[in-house]
């Protein structure tokens, strides 16, 4: 069954001055995605999302959101969707109560007294309603920015870096919510971060940019082939080892060797088959190292070598 | 639009930041009235020196339509800067505090969150100036009493009958809420190129103190421009306090010298609203929010 995609973003570029920061960008989104969208700092991430919000206008490409174009349906597009944008500054000068009520008042939705605290309450903030926010932590405005995001009941949610500066219990509450989001509440959330293995955990789908341009975009299961682990291996004779497997079946899956470590390539089953042929060839191994995670994924294609560099060094 | 306005002037209320207008308004105020009421006999006299042997002057000059004139004088080049403190903040504060870009993610337009943003602003200049009417005028009344007007101009003295001032006074409030509204759109015009509160505070000012040095220099090489300054404009209040005169110098109630001056300023002063809050909206259009 063909179903509209939530986002359609098409040969999208946005110029500052001399710098391109997006360029010739297209993905998609699906109803039910949890989107990760990652890339180094400066890769474009934040300017796409802004782009994706109207708050920074293109200098080429199309948007669509919910099949309607972004400039010409602005106001139906951003009634469904809710963004925390980087870090989320709120009005410190009003209480969390005050803040949702004028939100929500902003997104055309009239909320009873109930369900604002409701709202509040979801994401944990019910007993410090009425506090000022000049006083909340950076853990609590993130939730609150959340709640403010949530308040008029989008489809689309898209979220920023909001793991930025929280501690790592912050960090896994804004990952459950991601996912109750997602599981619970049928929503579509875009999201990008800085720090991948919170990606790795919430992502369906993932979209990996590099100055400004797409780089990979697909499933996280497509992304993280199991049978492409990368394995970094060191012992306390690197030389006599590289020999070894060399000379061994697994020749086949070596990918670098260098002074430091000895890069393989295989199926994450067989790295229990490597460090038990490695113990019977009396090769004295220092760490065996898989480096299967999406992090390693994003260091190998948005820095090239880097990845085989950082191990040789 | 309204609820967007509703909104605006509930945040501006909400900040402790506003009333520290008001709040030095009613201390400067207070202290000139405190002064006058002490040694307003002596200031009498003072300002009476010139004339003792020309003209006679019965009643009481030190009156509160005479407290209130004074205070105006001095005042109205003094509201500007609190005027500028919210208006320059307007845009600017928002960017600085990184809220600006999530009101801008909410279905809004930004023309409307523009107009309802000055619309708010506005509003707050207009009760600031009630505010200086309540203390200053009506204050005033209750302390020092009503008689006739005496006002000293450059070449002349005025007189103005007891029951002829309350009107003057209220255009006067009037045209200076038009004058201060036009510093309120210039304060919001620069608001939109910082991010941060101070940059557009202190152009706002430095441009008031230029254009008031051009336009009170009386120098030829200024006299081209000076029509044209905004701030040539914003004294102009002080002609509902110069009365037209009969053949017999006696003054005729219920008018004003120079009424065309009154409606020239005002029509400048507004064009002046016009262009800084158009062109503001125009480029906030198509700007992009990174802060």
């Amino acid at each position: 069954m063909h179903t509209q995609p939530i986002i359609k973003v098409s040969g999208l570029s946005k110029q500052f001055n001399h710098l391109t920061a997006v360029n010739n960008l297209s993905f998609t989104v699906q109803p039910g995605d949890v989107y990760g969208f990652l890339g180094q700092n400066g890769a474009g991430k934040s300017t796409t999302i802004r782009m994706l919000l109207t708050l920074i206008t293109p200098t080429a490409g199309n948007i669509e959101l919910f099949g309607m174009n972004l400039n010409s349906h602005r106001h139906e597009i951003l009634k469904q969707v809710g963004a925390v944008i980087e870090k989320p500054d709120i009005y410190k000068y009003l209480s969390a109560y005050d803040n949702l009520k004028l939100f929500a008042k902003l997104s055309d939705v009239p909320l009873s007294r109930k369900l604002l605290l409701d709202q509040l309450h979801m994401v944990g903030l019910e007993d410090r309603a009425h506090d000022k926010v000049k006083a909340f932590s950076q853990g609590m405005k993130q939730r609150l920015g959340i709640a403010i995001a949530l308040v008029h009941n989008p489809q689309l949610i898209i979220l920023d870096e909001p793991t930025n500066g929280l501690d790592p219990q912050g960090i896994a509450d804004i990952r459950n919510l991601i996912l109750h989001l997602s599981r619970e509440m049928n929503k579509t959330v875009v999201v990008s971060s800085h720090l991948l293995s919170e990606i790795e955990q919430v992502a369906t789908r993932v979209l990996i940019i590099d100055k400004g341009k797409k780089l990979v975009e697909g499933s996280s299961a497509e992304l993280f082939d199991p049978s492409q682990t990368i394995v970094a291996l060191d012992t306390l004779n690197n030389h006599a080892a590289l020999e070894a497997i060399q000379q061994s079946a697994w020749s086949g899956a070596l990918q670098e060797h260098r002074d430091a470590h000895i890069i393989l390539k295989l199926h994450r089953k067989q790295i229990p088959d490597l460090h038990k042929w490695l113990a019977q060839n009396d090769i004295a191994v220092i760490s065996l190292q898989p480096r299967h995670s999406l992090e390693d994924y994003f260091l190998q294609v948005t820095s090239g070598k880097q990845y085989v560099e950082a191990f040789s060094n | 639009m309204w609820k967007l306005f509703q909104i605006e002037l509930y945040k501006i209320f909400r900040r402790p930041r506003t009333y520290i207008a008001f709040a030095a308004i009613t201390a400067l105020i207070v202290i000139v009235q405190l002064g006058l009421k002490s040694d307003g006999k002596e200031y009498s006299e003072f300002i009476m020196a010139d004339l003792k042997n020309s003209i006679e002057v019965e009643g009481n000059i030190v009156n509160g339509y005479f407290v209130c004139y004074v205070i105006l004088q001095l005042l109205l080049i003094h509201v500007p800067l609190l005027i500028a403190l919210i208006a320059g903040d307007m845009i600017s504060g928002e960017a600085n505090a990184g809220t600006l870009r999530l009101l801008l993610t909410k279905p809004v337009s930004r023309t409307k969150f523009m107009l309802a943003k000055f619309s708010a602003s506005a509003v707050y200049t207009v009760l600031l100036l009630i505010w200086i009417a309540i203390l200053a005028l009506f204050a005033s009344i209750l302390i020092f009493g009503t008689d006739d007007m005496f006002i000293m101009k450059t070449q002349y003295a005025v007189q103005i009958e007891n029951s002829d001032v309350f009107w003057r006074y209220c255009g006067a409030f009037c045209f200076a809420a038009l004058a201060m509204i036009t510093v309120a759109a210039l304060g919001f015009f620069l608001s939109q190129f910082a991010e941060n509160s101070i940059g557009p505070i202190v152009a706002t000012m430095s441009i008031i103190i230029v254009f008031t040095i051009l336009s009170t220099m009386s120098l030829p090489i200024f006299s081209k421009i000076r029509p044209f300054l905004f701030t040539t404009h914003m004294v102009t209040w002080k002609e509902f306090f110069d009365i037209k005169v009969n053949d017999a110098n006696e003054a005729i109630k219920g008018t004003v010298q120079h009424p065309e001056r009154l409606i020239r300023s005002a029509l400048v002063l507004v064009a002046h609203i016009v262009i800084f809050i158009s062109v503001s909206v125009a480029l906030f259009r198509k700007k992009d929010i990174l802060s």
